[in-house]
């Protein structure tokens, strides 16, 4: 290695896939997220379900992070510091179809072969929605995340009728 | 009493309770302070998360907002009052089965909720456990164990068909 770094500067890597399916609200520009899967590389998942409810709930984290939850700042002051501002997934929220899958590669160099899984499911969900925005509405949006005013505003400028700047 | 402090009287969990309250403090606080219920816990504080679900009178509300004279001659469940000495609530263990949490902060809210449901609407569909639920929230985000939990809950609790 020629980094500077530990040749082991990780025990591993966590290696994951998300897809989706999503409604887009049109006139508000809210996403509705109605079905994810998530692939997940767990190693030797010990304890099956457990791993899939990892997967599964760091991909509706992860959903959260990319179409409702934002800090607002104003003057260095977070001004949406409550759960009323700062919206986190309800039960309302979550696809109706959320799945898991489980691909195990025994790690080498881990206990029984397990790895650390608990992110594996959050690096997928804000690409897919946003692609799957972008293959909906032909609209790419590269801010996240997908509020419903700034997927609005993306919806109305490329129809060429803008709403008022901000 | 000149700063306000009232004596309460009130049954907790089935047994007779008696606490000294000042006005502006909430259920939560008392029940944790005089009575080491720790259930039952405040993480919002503003009555939009469900974590300090209590049960006040067979209706489950949000102990944060609830100020603790008020619980004066009420009746008064948390869910430490669920299991029967080491026999749990069907709903506790179907949520110990379906592995329905991660951390467990919003666990005794979701399970009293789900009790109240369950007593409302024996055989909840999917959409009515989402739309009664939606009130308490997990960060953890175990939405869908919670779910299976609430049904394995609603089939233990059936009546045994003959």
């Amino acid at each position: 290695m020629t980094t500077g770094q530990s040749s082991n500067v990780t025990p591993f890597w966590m290696i994951g896939a998300t897809a989706v399916e999503i409604s887009v609200d049109t006139e508000t520009g809210r996403i509705t997220v109605d079905r994810c899967v998530t692939a997940g590389d767990v190693g030797r998942a010990i304890n099956p379900a457990i791993v899939t409810a990892q997967l599964n709930s760091a991909a509706i984290m992860a959903i959260g992070a990319s179409i409702s939850e934002v800090m607002v700042f104003e003057r260095g002051q977070i001004v949406n510091a409550s759960l009323a501002d700062y919206k986190i997934p309800s039960f309302l929220d979550i696809p109706r179809d959320i799945t898991a899958e489980l691909i195990e590669e025994p790690h080498p160099n881990a206990p029984y072969g397990a790895k650390g899984v608990g992110e594996s499911g959050s690096f997928g969900p804000a690409p897919a929605i946003a692609n799957a925005l972008a293959d909906a509405t032909g609209v790419r949006v590269y801010e996240m995340p997908l509020l419903p005013e700034r997927v609005l505003r993306a919806l109305r400028a490329a129809a060429g009728a803008p709403l008022e700047a901000e | 009493m000149a700063d306000g402090r009232k004596m309460i009287r009130f049954t907790l969990n089935g047994r007779p309770a008696a606490t000294d309250v000042a006005p502006h403090e909430n259920l939560i606080e008392v029940l944790q302070r005089d009575f080491a219920l720790h259930g039952a816990r405040v993480s919002c504080g503003q009555g939009l998360c469900g974590c300090c679900t209590v049960v006040v009178d067979g209706v489950a509300t949000s102990g944060c907002l609830f100020l603790a004279p008020f619980a004066d001659g009420t009746s008064i469940e948390t869910v430490e009052g669920l299991a029967h000495g080491d026999t749990l609530d069907p709903i506790q263990t179907a949520f110990l089965e379906n592995a329905a949490f991660q951390c467990g902060f919003c666990t005794p809210g979701f399970i009293l909720m789900t009790r109240e449901l369950l007593d409302r609407i024996p055989d909840p569909s999917d959409d009515e456990i989402r739309h009664y639920l939606s009130g308490n929230l997990c960060r953890c985000a175990a939405y869908p164990e919670i779910i299976t939990a609430v049904r394995a809950a609603a089939r233990d609790r059936a009546p045994a068909k003959a």
